[in-house]
């Protein structure tokens, strides 16, 4: 079964590289967002798109 | 007549316009194009006999003007709208935008009109032919180089997650899109990918795959992620969410390419990856919605009034629906159920219609009056457009699974003895044909919507003002001279250069994983002891099948399973495409599998089935092919084709290519004649319809099998 599954599969050193790879990203990304950033960033950070243009209302514009 | 602001720095909104009224347009003909296509599986004359309207034609312009121009259009829109907004400052140049506008109609027009030619590459989205693909290179670097000098000269220095998912969607479709379409031109627009076979096939779909993640997903989450909390006036209901949202789902949608290949000739190791990053995509996929709806917490009531929040989540939900159905469906035991049957095609739908079609519309209700300074016609009408367009969804929706689902029953329906219980394959389509007719009505719904929206729109814009009040970018200290106290923890949003270099390391690092064995396959297989290549009238007939876009409604890979094996022959092995540039095996069966087709029937049979198909199968479906028997091969241009194959390793010799010509002559001879004699009209011996026989005839017949 396993043979069968590995079948034209030599490079088993590129799954521990992929698996290493998996491992650090997740982990940093997890520290990062857990620990590194503030409440007080991440509250100005999620209204980004409320402050980012001038009115959140269509304009109404006079006619010619 | 736009009024322009001497002192004050705009917001380049001109260009946004463009796109959104690109969008409706392009829209309108995509959809319409693929209502023909479902008539045309409904009921065949729709195909009106004539070659640039057969659903082998139809089908790939459909898609590729679904995905390309309508939600590729409403992606831009979207994107130079927020990106402006989001940090602080006008777009970087308007001469590359209007380039890129400009650039990416041309590109749609040609795409357009080579697709109905007959022009194709023969890969699923991505058909078309080498001088296209290099000029959609040139579009997105122009696109590239505006994104990345706006966020060079930004007034913001936080990039808001939105920006994030651009700049992977930039990223990584580049990448994408070169590495599929490495090619060797043959004339002006036909070449052959530098890829054959199982290569082919795993390039392939982890372009096709990631084509939806990274054009159809990425771009469109960077949508929601603005569009969403503008609309509901409150902010995303978790930021520290988004985040992981966007890194799991860039590291894993890349690995997921194999799960369209399951059960077939693809190692076994490489299909187990594919299905399990699949299913590891159900958790940011869902993070990622349950996000975008969580968002509308406190602003629920506002859903009930304003169509806008109903077209949003409503998307939403869809999103959730289509993310839990994919890695539903890439679970090998149901990809055996599914796989080329019509349930893909409720999945693909349910996604482009309710999460792209219907993310687009509330963007597009929601940007007009701010684009226009005016307010929208009716919003009533667009409250029907909302329930006429989901209503048409879910008549596709439900349709489409019914059909699949009792396709793929019928397919592996075996009796007490160990026979097919419906061993005609046409039994199995007669059968759903009914079904076609409600995906039409489904279709034909979402499209009555769609012209309410056209009609609500053209009302908006002729009540605009001429005079246009452009938006000024808001005043804000320069980025240099910001001062942050807490610039250790934003060094990653704050650095563009190091943030792409890890999009790109997290793109690589599954793609290298995934793609780089099967590049080293060659040194497990001696393919010369065991498959031969097609002769050069063959190669010309195989170039007319691609060109005819047989490969959408035939696969040619049988899969190792009982009812494919008991249905077509042994199940299709690596050998026997190793040679196949492109490879051939298809994604969806509305007609039966060709792997071994070869000497099943005398070339008659192929010729009358080609001519009308119903003279020999009453029940079929599929298109007349009269001009076959008219247009010529060209034979001269072997050589030059063959000249191409020999370099990227198809083992010709010297004098197969400098007698390339010659030699397919010679054997069209031999089948003309062998036609004339069954009655067949003479004088076919240099027509198209010899040379595909050629190749049918050759198919599962040149070794390779166990």
């Amino acid at each position: 079964m396993k043979q069968l599954g590995l079948s034209y599969f030599t490079d088993l050193h590129v799954t521990l590289i992929g698996l290493l790879l998996f491992i650090v990203v997740f982990a940093t990304i997890s520290f990062w967002v857990l620990k590194m950033i503030t409440t007080e960033q991440v509250d100005r950070w999620s209204r980004l798109p409320l402050d980012s243009d001038s009115s959140s209302e269509p304009k109404t514009g006079s006619h010619p | 007549m736009t009024q322009s602001h001497s002192l004050a720095e705009v917001y380049d909104d001109k260009i946004v316009r463009s796109f959104v009224l690109a969008t409706l347009f392009w829209g309108l003909i995509a959809f319409i194009v693929g209502l023909l296509a479902a008539l045309q599986l409904a009921y065949w004359p729709f195909n009106f006999n004539l070659e640039w309207l057969t659903y082998g034609r139809i089908r790939p312009l459909h898609t590729n003007a679904a995905i390309f121009a309508f939600a590729g259009n409403a992606i831009f829109a979207g994107i130079y709208y927020s990106t402006q907004r989001l940090l602080k400052t006008r777009m970087f140049s308007d001469l590359l935008s209007s380039l890129h506008f400009w650039g990416w109609q041309i590109l749609i027009v040609s795409a357009a009109v080579t697709l109905l030619l007959g022009f194709s590459m023969g890969k699923e989205y991505a058909e078309l032919e080498w001088p296209l693909d290099i000029f959609i290179t040139l579009i997105w670097v122009i696109f590239a180089v505006n994104f990345f000098g706006t966020l060079s000269r930004r007034k913001e220095k936080h990039m808001y997650v939105a920006i994030w998912f651009y700049i992977a969607t930039i990223i990584t479709v580049a990448v994408l899109h070169i590495v599929n379409s490495i090619e060797i031109p043959v004339s002006t627009f036909k070449s052959y990918p530098v890829w054959s076979g199982i290569q082919d096939a795993l390039v392939q779909w982890w372009y096709g795959h990631n084509a939806v993640a990274f054009f159809l997903t990425t771009p469109f989450l960077g949508l929601m992620y603005y569009f969403i909390p503008k609309a509901a006036d409150r902010p995303v209901y978790s930021y520290r969410l988004s985040i992981i949202h966007f890194w799991a789902l860039v590291f894993l949608y890349i690995w997921a390419g194999p799960h369209h290949l399951l059960y077939t000739a693809l190692p076994d190791w490489a299909q187990t990856l594919g299905m399990i990053f699949s299913l590891m995509l159900w958790a940011p996929s869902w993070g990622g919605m349950i996000n975008g709806l969580l968002t509308l917490r406190g602003a629920w009531h506002k859903v009930r009034t304003e169509p806008i929040l109903k077209f949003l989540v409503t998307a939403v939900t869809f999103y959730g629906m289509s993310t839990f159905e994919g890695p539903l469906l890439s679970i090998k035991s149901v990809s055996a159920l599914a796989h080329y049957t019509d349930w893909i095609i409720a999945h693909v739908h349910g996604g482009t219609l309710g999460w792209n079609g219907f993310l687009t519309f509330g963007m597009i209700y929601y940007l007009v009056p701010r684009l226009w300074n005016t307010q929208l016609h009716s919003k009533k009408l667009a409250e029907w457009h909302f329930w006429i367009g989901l209503l048409g969804i879910i008549i596709y929706y439900i349709s489409m699974w019914a059909a699949g689902i009792t396709q793929g029953l019928m397919w592996r329906a075996v009796d007490d003895k160990g026979k097919l219980v419906y061993p005609d394959f046409i039994e199995t389509v007669t059968r759903i044909v009914p079904l076609y007719w409600v995906r039409a009505l489904g279709g034909a719904l979402f499209i009555a919507g769609f012209l309410l929206m056209i009609y609500n729109i053209w009302k908006t814009l002729r009540k605009a003002p001429q005079t246009r009040k452009e938006e000024i970018v808001p005043q804000q200290v320069p980025l240099k001279t910001q001062t942050h106290p807490e610039t250790s923890h934003r060094k990653l949003e704050g650095l563009v250069t190091v943030f792409t270099v890890l999009v790109v390391l997290a793109v690589l690092a599954g793609s290298i994983i995934e793609i780089y064995p099967t590049l080293s396959l060659h040194n497990y297989i001696d393919p010369l002891k065991r498959t031969q290549p097609y002769s050069p009238l063959e190669i010309a007939g195989r170039d007319v099948y691609i060109s005819e876009g047989c490969y959408v409604c035939h696969s040619q890979m049988i899969r190792k399973l009982p009812e494919d094996v008991l249905r077509f022959g042994p199940a299709s092995t690596i050998e026997e495409s190793f040679y196949d540039h492109p490879f051939q095996w298809g994604s969806k069966r509305t007609g039966p599998d060709l792997a071994r087709v070869g000497g099943k029937y005398p070339a008659l049979w192929h010729y009358r089935h080609m001519m009308n198909p119903r003279d020999l199968i009453p029940q079929s479906i599929m298109p007349n092919y009269p001009w076959l028997e008219q247009k010529k091969v060209d034979f001269y241009v072997l050589r030059k084709k063959f000249s191409v194959l020999k370099r990227l390793g198809v083992p010709y010799d010297e004098n197969t290519v400098a007698n390339a010509d010659k030699i397919a002559e010679e054997q069209a001879k031999t089948i003309a004649a062998e036609l004339k004699n069954g009655g067949a009209p003479a004088g076919l011996e240099d027509k198209e319809i010899v040379a595909l026989i050629a190749y049918l005839q050759a198919l599962g017949k040149k070794g390779g099998t166990p």
